[in-house]
């Protein structure tokens, strides 16, 4: 599986353009963490998202990571309750052993050592007007700086948004860029997160996250909290055509389990949320495998391919 | 407002297009830097710039880079800080909380801190006990005392991150974090506790505090840069002196100042700033920056400013003096002159004349000058030409078209040209007269390089092949190597404010002329080269000088040097001769690449005070550590060395001279090679020495020395004389011991055997003592027997009338005798003289006296013939003579027979005379040649003579015993004649008296000589 992914990412470099957490291929509107007090119904069942970026292992020049409004305030984000925004967030970066490799760090939840690795920077923010709708940069980092994973045969660093005092909800995106002060894509770069929180785009919009199938997975199971019931969870893939996923309702998760093909793996699976109302709505998702085990999703997906329509012929009786 | 000054700001204003010029140098992969993260810079104290990067610590000597210490090949971290301790230590801290150690001998060691301590180090700092303080990111700092004890501080919860931390004062440090700055202070209680949060800067995350004399830098991401200092240093009360809060929007990294009060401020990501007077000035890839992410600033000793990038490697920043500026066009002309007319600028170039609004077609200007609004230009080959802004006419071309013109000068309406062909031409340009100055009227020769009248109004002539004249008031001087000038040509020649007139030379170097004495400037002195080809003077008190490849500035205050090298301050530039040109206050530099300008501002004289250091020191190619003196057994060795004073700016110019005292006695010449090479070195201890200058002729004071100890011969080694002393004395000694106990040993040996000896000598002494005795007694015995055969001297006195006997037998027994009997009518007696002495002699005595007895008794014969016939015969038959047994023994005899009736006396000699006197006269009578006995068979015959003794007669006989006797004064014999005078002279006396004379004359004859035989005289008187 680790050689794959490594046969994959190292084949399709120039296409993996996945610096943008969403990705313009997700069509996510922005990443959401709400701060501790905010209610879960609001659609953030820890006040944690925890994202991993990728740097492969050939690029040897510095990067930047970049938070799009990493404030809690302004235009983007959510105040909720009083609608004064009282909120802060932290959003801090970790790099070196057991960033990533910790088991704590690929759960679910926000427990135990999640935050582990060493932290290389934090910031904390709260309605500063001037962060409001700009980018914000943390870095220059060393990409050694980050958890040599070999499977992936690149470093991974850890970007953590905690929310902390308030209850508003904090809207943002990041970006692996090669520049301090603009969105420059780093070639080969991605991202990944166990659990993806974010905001629903309006009506007529079709959210895609990107679970990726390895060798060992016969059977997914996805999770979503707080769907509202007002849109569809299908899944597409090689093998799947627009399966239907359950979909939960307010301040609730729903989970169903599907089946994975051998045409899968080494795939990721578009899973498709379509929403159906116009109103703003906060989703958590994440999916496991048949162990419990929660799988990655790709900012950009890896080795995704089209349904691939298979017909069966029958013979027409002969009268 | 001045004229010049105005033109001074057309040149600023006007000239707006200036030519790019790369202000930064780049060090990276092609320059053999293979680092490409450089986290933080330093320097040594030699000058090398070390550099902790993500491959490992990385030193720059100004020609190579080279690793100190380098990561494990497997190691996915990298060194982001470093520390250049007070003892030269160097502590090395990477991302993951290791640190290791160098000291300066280049052992590595790493230091043992808790596993828990991994998160990056922030930086290093030693305190004022010499304690290392190491800051980490998130694991606190600890402490390391010199003993090897360490403290660790935790961060409390203030701190979750540490960006910086530098030390402030005693035990007080500032810590950088993400909200703020904090002031901690370490306690008694060994706590390191936090005194305040400084107020003075924003909440705000920290990247940076640089300490900069009594100043601290403080740089935020996101809120500008802040330059505060204590008020007082014990109570850590700060005051903010500068703020930049307009930085704001760059995330600062580092800030450093440098001279003439120009900031430098990296930034993480968008490059490098520049603040002077307020004008921020931002540098970008655009600008020539390798990268915008930045890191580290570092001022090292020359006042260069060091960049280090996070992913492009290192720059440097070059301060360049001189500011490029052009007109369209001239980038890439050699431009050879410069003026200002009509507030336009005009230049001199090799395809025209250029103003600032283009080219105005005329081929080959070389010099300009202006008069009353005219512009004059001069051209090589095609005279000179006046312009009147809108085009070209020739001037006076009868005068000037053939003359190669090299220089035109207008002073008070006279026009001075100097050609190479014709010398100088003088032109009143009011009446176009003309005076011409060459070899018809005393000039050396017709080839004029350049002219200058000075404020005398004396006209130089700068010529070639080395000779200069000056023409005072018509009359030509000229100036030579006798003069002290030395040089091929002259080039240019200009005169100070001062009335000192500065000539520049090909060969020679830089003149002044001064109270008619020329003093020479030239390499040794600072100047970059002696071969110039341009001169001028500022108002500054500088005097400006150029040769191909570089520019030296003398400045009239500090009488030094400054050198400009081209290949340094001007990439690729090349200076025109006579392209030095002072205009106002500025010089205008004009080359062949454009003009270019003195930027004061920017003028850093970076001289090296880097210590002149050793990088490799083989011995017979081997190579050996140079930090302390070098020993070496005896034997052949060659020695080379290379040593390097580090300069970043000024390499070419360094010089190196070198000795090696104990086989030199002084440095010899400068060189810019920095080794050295012997190939041969003496035994004993030698010291080389190196001294070095900074490119402005300041050597060395102190030199730098390798002392090295080559073993001497063990023979000329003290210990090994002093061993050879004592062991020639311990030779000597043992042999003289040796000889003492040998000759002792032989005396012993010889006291031995001569005790033997002695004893043996004594017995045999003893015995012959014995024997002696015995036969003395027997030989007394014998002379009794002897002397009772000798007749009774009665029968004398009764047949004489006196008579003396003098018988000294030389032993005790003589072969001498005497002999006398009586017959009744006769008396005969006899003197004889048998062979030998001693016992054989008296022997033979006893046989004769027996003959004689038996011839007389017996054969009654009287006849002193026949008697000696028959005791001849008698004594033969005794002695077997008639034998075959050869025996020559016998008798000499004289023998006389008285008849006492005749009173006659009858003589026969057998060998022997017979003397007698009478009537006082002494006559002698021979007796026969034959002797008594011996082995003649012939019947021997002897004479009878006869002597009448009727009267007074005294008759003597004797043997040869009395004349043969050795003596006298001089050793010889008696002789027969001084016995006949004494027995005349003393023949009067008594025979007694006569015996007592002739004795005595024989003993003083005799002496203390021995007794050669035995002595017989007998006097008888008738």
């Amino acid at each position: 599986v680790k050689n794959f992914i490594v046969h994959i990412l190292c084949m399709f470099p120039i296409l993996i353009l996945g610096q943008a957490i969403p990705s313009d291929s997700e069509n996510i509107e922005n990443l959401i963490t709400f701060s501790k007090d905010a209610p879960s119904q609001w659609g953030d069942d820890d006040n944690v998202q925890t994202f991993f970026a990728f740097i492969p292992f050939d690029y040897n020049e510095p990067f930047y990571i970049r938070i799009f409004d990493p404030n809690v305030g302004g235009f983007l984000d959510a105040a909720y309750g009083d609608k004064v925004f009282d909120s802060s967030t932290q959003f801090s970066i970790y790099g070196g052993e057991g960033a990533h490799s910790d088991p704590d760090a690929q759960g679910i939840d926000p427990v135990g050592n999640y935050k582990s690795g060493t932290l290389l920077d934090y910031k904390v923010f709260s309605d500063e007007k001037k962060y409001d709708m700009q980018w914000v940069t943390f870095g220059p980092f060393n990409p050694i700086e980050g958890e040599y994973d070999k499977s992936l045969n690149g470093y991974i660093f850890k970007i953590i948004a905690e929310g902390l005092e308030g209850n508003d909800g904090n809207l943002y995106s990041y970006y692996l860029s090669r520049h301090d002060n603009l969105n420059k894509p780093i070639d080969g770069a991605n991202a990944f997160t166990y659990e993806y929180t974010f905001r629903l785009k309006s009506k007529g919009n079709i959210a895609h996250v990107y679970p990726f199938i390895d060798e060992n997975v016969i059977a997914i199971k996805q999770f979503n909290f707080d769907l509202d019931a007002d849109g569809d969870i299908k899944l597409y893939s090689v093998s799947k055509n627009g399966e239907d996923a359950k979909v939960s309702g307010d301040n609730s998760w729903d989970s169903s389990s599907h089946t994975v093909t051998e045409e899968e793996k080494f795939k990721c699976v578009d899973l498709q949320i379509l929403r159906k109302v116009n109103t703003k709505n906060d989703v958590s998702l994440y999916v496991l495998n048949q162990y419990d085990e929660a799988i990655r999703f790709f900012s950009s997906p890896l080795g995704s391919h089209k349904y691939v329509y298979q017909f069966s012929v029958t013979p027409k009786e002969k009268e | 407002v001045k004229p010049i000054n105005c033109f001074i700001l057309f040149l600023f204003v006007a000239f707006e297009h200036f030519g790019q010029v790369n202000q930064f140098i780049p060090y990276s992969h092609d320059q053999g830097l293979q680092s490409r993260f450089i986290y933080d810079i330093c320097q040594d104290d030699k000058g090398n710039i070390l550099l902790a990067t993500e491959n490992g610590l990385i030193n720059y000597n100004g020609y190579q880079f080279n690793e100190i210490l380098v990561k494990e090949q497997k190691e996915r971290s990298f060194f982001n800080s470093f520390l250049l301790d007070s003892q030269n230590n160097i502590w090395i801290g990477n991302n993951r909380g290791q640190v290791w150690k160098r000291d300066s001998k280049g052992t590595i060691k790493k230091i043992e801190i808790p596993e828990s301590f991994n998160s990056a180090i922030i930086n290093f700092y030693e305190d004022y006990d010499g304690e290392i303080w190491i800051s980490s990111k998130t694991n606190g700092i600890i402490k390391l005392s010199p003993t090897g004890a360490q403290n660790h501080y935790p961060f409390n919860s203030e701190i979750r991150i540490l960006n910086s931390f530098q030390g402030i004062s005693r035990k007080s440090f500032l810590i950088g974090s993400n909200e703020g700055l904090y002031l901690y202070r370490e306690n008694l209680n060994k706590s390191l506790d936090l005194v305040k949060k400084i107020a003075l800067i924003p909440q705000t995350k920290i990247t940076f505090i640089g300490k900069e004399n009594d100043y601290f830098w403080v740089g935020t991401i996101d809120e500008g840069l802040y330059k505060i200092a204590l008020k007082k240093q014990d109570e850590l009360e700060f005051e903010l002196f500068t703020s930049y809060p307009e930085l704001n929007k760059y995330s600062i990294k580092s800030a450093i100042s440098s001279k003439n009060e120009v900031l430098w401020v990296s930034s993480t990501g968008d490059g490098l700033l520049r603040i002077k007077d307020n004008e921020l000035v931002h540098f970008q890839e655009s600008d020539g920056l390798s990268s915008e992410s930045l890191s580290q600033l570092f001022k090292d000793k020359e006042e260069n400013i060091w960049i280090g990038t996070l992913g492009k490697g290192l720059m440097r920043k070059y301060n360049s003096p001189f500011k490029p500026y052009s007109i369209n066009g001239i980038e890439e002309q050699e431009i050879a002159d410069i003026i200002d007319y009509n507030q336009e600028k005009f230049l001199a170039g090799s395809e025209g004349l250029y103003k600032s609004n283009g080219l105005t077609e005329l081929v080959g200007a070389n010099s300009l000058a202006q008069w009353q609004g005219k512009l004059f230009v001069s051209t090589r080959k095609n005279g000179i030409y006046l312009f009147n802004g809108k085009g070209f006419s020739l001037f006076e071309n009868s005068v000037f078209q053939q003359n190669k013109i090299n220089q035109i000068l207008i002073k008070e309406n006279q026009l001075y040209v100097a050609t190479s062909t014709q010398g100088l031409i003088v032109m009143n340009l009011l009446d176009r007269s003309y005076e011409q100055f060459n070899t018809t009227n005393g000039l050396t020769h017709n080839e004029v390089n350049s002219c200058y009248v000075d404020s005398k109004e004396r006209i130089w002539l700068a010529m070639s092949g080395g000779v200069l004249n000056a023409i005072e008031k018509g009359e030509i001087k000229i100036f030579g190597n006798e003069q002290g000038l030395h040089a091929f040509d002259f080039s240019e020649i200009d005169e100070d404010e001062n009335g000192v007139i500065w000539i520049s030379s090909n060969g020679g170097g830089l003149y002044s002329y001064s109270n008619n004495i020329f003093k020479n400037y030239s390499r040794s002195e600072g100047l970059h080269t002696n071969y110039l080809t341009s001169l001028c003077t500022d108002k500054k008190g500088n005097i400006w000088c150029a040769g191909r490849d570089g520019i030296s500035r003398y400045s009239l205050d500090s009488e030094k040097f400054y050198s400009y090298n081209s290949k340094t301050n001007i990439y690729n530039f090349s200076i025109s001769q006579k392209g030095l040109k002072s205009m106002g206050d500025s010089l205008v530099i004009l080359g062949n690449k454009g003009v270019f300008l003195h930027d004061r501002d920017n003028d850093i004289q970076n001289t090296s005070s880097n210590k002149l250091s050793f990088t490799q020191v083989l011995i017979n190619d081997s190579l050996f550590q140079f930090d302390k003196k070098i020993e070496l057994a005896n034997g052949k060795y060659s020695l080379a060395a290379k040593f390097q004073k580090i300069s970043f700016t000024n390499q070419q110019e360094i010089q190196y001279r070198f000795y090696l005292d104990g086989q030199e006695d002084s440095y010899g010449p400068a060189f810019n090679d920095p080794s050295c090479y012997y190939p041969g070195l003496l035994s004993g201890d030698q010291k080389l020495k190196i001294i070095s200058s900074d490119g402005n002729g300041n050597w060395d004071e102190e030199p730098l020395v390798l002392e090295l100890s080559i073993d001497i011969p063990i023979y000329q080694k003290p210990y090994f004389i002093l061993l050879c002393i004592l062991g020639l004395i311990g030779i000597f000694t043992s042999y003289i011991l040796y000889k003492e106990k040998r000759n002792k040993n032989i005396q012993n040996y010889l006291n031995t055997e001569l005790d033997n000896r002695t004893a043996e000598v004594r017995s045999q002494k003893e015995e012959l003592a014995e024997k002696n005795k015995e036969i003395e007694d027997s030989i007394i015995y014998a002379e009794r027997i002897q002397k009772s055969m000798l007749p009774n001297s009665k029968l004398l006195t009764e047949n004489t009338k006196d008579h003396f006997i003098l018988f000294k037998p030389r032993d005790i027994v003589s072969g001498d005798f005497y002999w006398f009997t009586e017959t009744k009518e006769h008396f005969i007696f006899a003197g004889a003289d048998c062979t030998g002495h001693g016992v054989p002699g008296s022997m033979m005595s006893m046989i004769c006296i027996s003959e004689l007895n038996k011839t007389i008794q017996i054969h009654k014969e009287v006849n002193p013939a026949e008697i000696l016939k028959r005791v001849d015969h008698g004594v033969k038959i005794a002695l077997h003579q008639n034998t075959d047994m050869q025996a020559n023994d016998g008798m000499d005899i004289g023998l006389c027979v008285l008849e006492k009736k005749a009173k006659r006396i009858l003589f026969s000699g057998a060998g022997r005379p017979c003397y007698f006197i009478q009537n006082d006269e002494l006559h002698v009578i021979k007796g026969s040649r034959n002797h008594i006995g011996g082995a003649q068979e012939e019947e021997k015959s002897f004479e009878v003579h006869e002597i009448d003794v009727s009267n007074k007669t005294k008759i003597y006989l004797s043997s040869d015993g009395f004349v043969d006797q050795f003596g006298g004064p001089k050793g010889k014999k008696y002789m027969r004649k001084q016995f006949r005078e004494m027995l005349s002279s003393e023949h009067t006396k008594s025979m007694s008296d006569q015996r007592d004379a002739l004795n005595q004359s024989f003993q003083n004859w005799k002496g203390n000589l021995e007794q050669v035989d035995d002595v017989l005289v007998m006097g008888l008187e008738f």
